[in-house]
């Protein structure tokens, strides 16, 4: 049963039984174990796997064999660190296990063809390999429980940006953080109000049903659409259509932003930035960016993760109080308010956030503080395999991206909420282009260079 | 837009709490005598004040809940020391609504607390 966050969500046990601190525990757990064996004259190497690129599929088994004992550790080490995990949250571990273990081998699949210098030339890197193999078998081939229950998308992004956390030294995000939160608040809020008049005003849709559109279509995507709907009581056909949109979207999204950033030839600092601004949801965000490098993600995760994502408990508490106060008093009573409270903002918080925080922290000090011979030594040993798992960890997000978006499953929408939703698209894509390209352009891709 | 063609993207935790210390009060700007109790002057009348309203909210709590077991056999109910959560996901709160008012459940005697997941491992 899907447990509230009355009653449960808030206490201790949310520490072990909820995905976003399992991120925080797995993801800061690999830093430290990576640091520590540094210290001690060891490292992550054993884990560490990245394909050459290669012209010829000759080269592909010779490849494979040299790098097979080190694909091995790595898989028996995440299987045992997500397969403790699915066991505390109470999932089947038999399933799971099942699943990931195809996961990790589609992983490996999609990795080796995007390594192919031919695929490269047409853009086919990993992170699309994997989002069109996973859409092609996920829309054509019906997908068993056993794999479906390894397909934690969200899970596996959360655990990749606690790991960008220790690649991002802590003064880049004290220094960018308040630009892209100045960004993303202005054009978040923006897209938010188009999307809410444009769907209240124009169209005649409810105020709650507005609002979690324009919080789909503003803040974080689903999480968000999650998040407002349930702070503002919207009705569930409401909630699923505010997700279909924001899954639509983003898919188109996560296809037309890179193309339009490479006619553009955009600067991989502002490509990112705008991706970030104008992608609705993390994962597909971070598939789009990753087609561009380290310095895309960088200024993405700067701008969604930084700027947009920690402020989804904010948005719920604000529009809580307003659909209490405003909304619900102005129309017949129908039961359907909740007394509102400052602890929303807490409950809604995106805890992997204080994981990718605090990574960041504790490598930044490290590097500070430690000798230079050490520090280049983490840099070059301990950073490395983090960027590495944290690869891997993307590559099991694009696949799950591409596998579970299934576009039948996706709600009729009917043509106001879909029309209101693409008014703020638009809007919001623009703002995000002029901030990133134009008025911030050179700011971006220093930061990103 | 037909409730029939929307494909359900989300589950919903309809989460009902039966409060025992207020009867919507904040909604009405006001405070339950439980909130303003160390301002009140300490009187056996008092007292007795406070009694008769808490017996009341209970007495309220217990209907509603009986009226909520009435609708539905599926609950998950997690008992707090200043009430009662109820709380189903195989309802939704739209059908239970109409339902509570037509067997006389006020809506001061529960808050309404929906929680939404995603239904299926989506971005």
């Amino acid at each position: 049963m899907v447990e509230n966050t009355k009653t449960n969500g808030g206490g201790l046990q949310s520490l072990y039984l909820k995905e976003d601190w399992w991120a925080v525990w797995i993801g800061l757990g690999l830093v430290i174990v990576a640091l520590i064996l540094c210290a001690v004259g060891q490292s992550l190497g054993t884990i560490t796997v990245s394909f050459k690129s290669y012209d010829s599929f000759t080269a592909v088994p010779g490849m494979v064999v040299s790098l097979l004992p080190k694909m091995l550790f790595l898989y028996i080490t995440l299987a045992a660190i997500f397969s403790l995990a699915a066991k505390v949250m109470r999932y089947n571990v038999g399933k799971f296990l099942a699943g990931f273990t195809l996961l990790f081998v589609m992983a490996v699949i999609v990795q080796i063809l995007g390594a192919w210098n031919t695929a490269k030339t047409f853009n086919l890197e990993a992170p699309v390999m994997a989002l069109i193999v996973g859409m092609i078998i996920g829309n054509f081939v019906k997908i068993p429980d056993w794999f479906e229950s390894a397909m934690r998308t969200e899970f596996y992004v959360k655990v990749g940006i606690v790991l960008m956390g220790a690649t991002l030294p802590f003064t880049l995000i004290l220094e960018s953080g308040p630009v892209a939160l100045f960004q993303a608040t202005v054009i978040a809020v923006t897209t938010f109000l188009v999307i809410y008049f444009a769907a209240t005003k124009l169209f005649g849709l409810e105020k709650p049903f507005g609002a979690t559109l324009g919080a789909g279509g503003s803040i974080c995507g689903v999480s968000a659409s999650i998040a407002i709907g349930s702070s503002v009581n919207a009705k569930k056909e409401h909630v699923s259509i505010a997700i279909s949109m924001v899954v639509i979207w983003a898919t188109i999204m996560v296809f037309l932003l890179p193309v339009i950033c490479r006619l553009l030839g955009l600067s991989d600092g502002a490509a990112g930035a705008w991706i970030g601004t104008s992608e609705f949801a993390d994962a597909a965000g971070i598939a789009a960016a990753a087609q561009f490098g380290d310095g895309a993600t960088t200024t993405f995760t700067l701008m969604k993760v930084v700027g947009r994502d920690i402020f989804v408990g904010v948005w719920a508490f604000l529009l809580a109080i307003i659909s209490v106060t405003v909304w619900e008093r102005k129309k017949s009573s129908d039961g359907t308010v909740q007394k509102p409270g400052a602890g929303v903002i807490w409950e809604r918080f995106p805890k992997f956030v204080i994981g990718f925080f605090i990574a960041s922290i504790i490598v930044t000090i490290v590097l500070a503080t430690a000798s230079p011979d050490f520090a280049a030594l983490v840099d070059s040993d301990a950073l490395k395999a983090i960027k590495n798992l944290r690869g891997w960890a993307f590559v099991f997000c694009f696949l799950c991206i591409g596998l579970t978006t299934r576009f039948k499953a996706l709600a009729a929408t009917g043509w106001k909420p879909f029309a209101a939703f693409t008014i703020g698209v638009g809007v919001n894509v623009i703002l995000g282009f002029l901030f990133s390209t134009v008025f911030l352009n050179d700011y971006w891709t220093a930061v990103g260079m | 837009m037909s409730e029939q063609k929307v494909k359900e993207t989300c589950i919903q935790a309809a989460c009902f709490f039966l409060p025992f210390f207020e009867a919507g009060e904040w909604r009405r700007g006001e405070k339950s005598p439980w909130k303003t109790i160390k301002k009140a002057e300490a009187t056996p009348d008092a007292l007795r004040a406070l009694a008769s309203y808490t017996s009341e909210r209970i007495s309220h709590s217990a209907r509603a809940m009986e009226a909520l077991l009435d609708i539905h056999d599926d609950w998950k109910v997690t008992m707090r020391k200043d009430g009662v959560f109820m709380e189903t996901v195989t309802l939704a709160y739209e059908e239970i609504l109409p339902r509570l008012k037509e067997a006389g459940v006020s809506e001061d005697d529960f808050q309404l607390y929906s929680e939404y997941t995603r239904k299926w491992g989506m971005i």
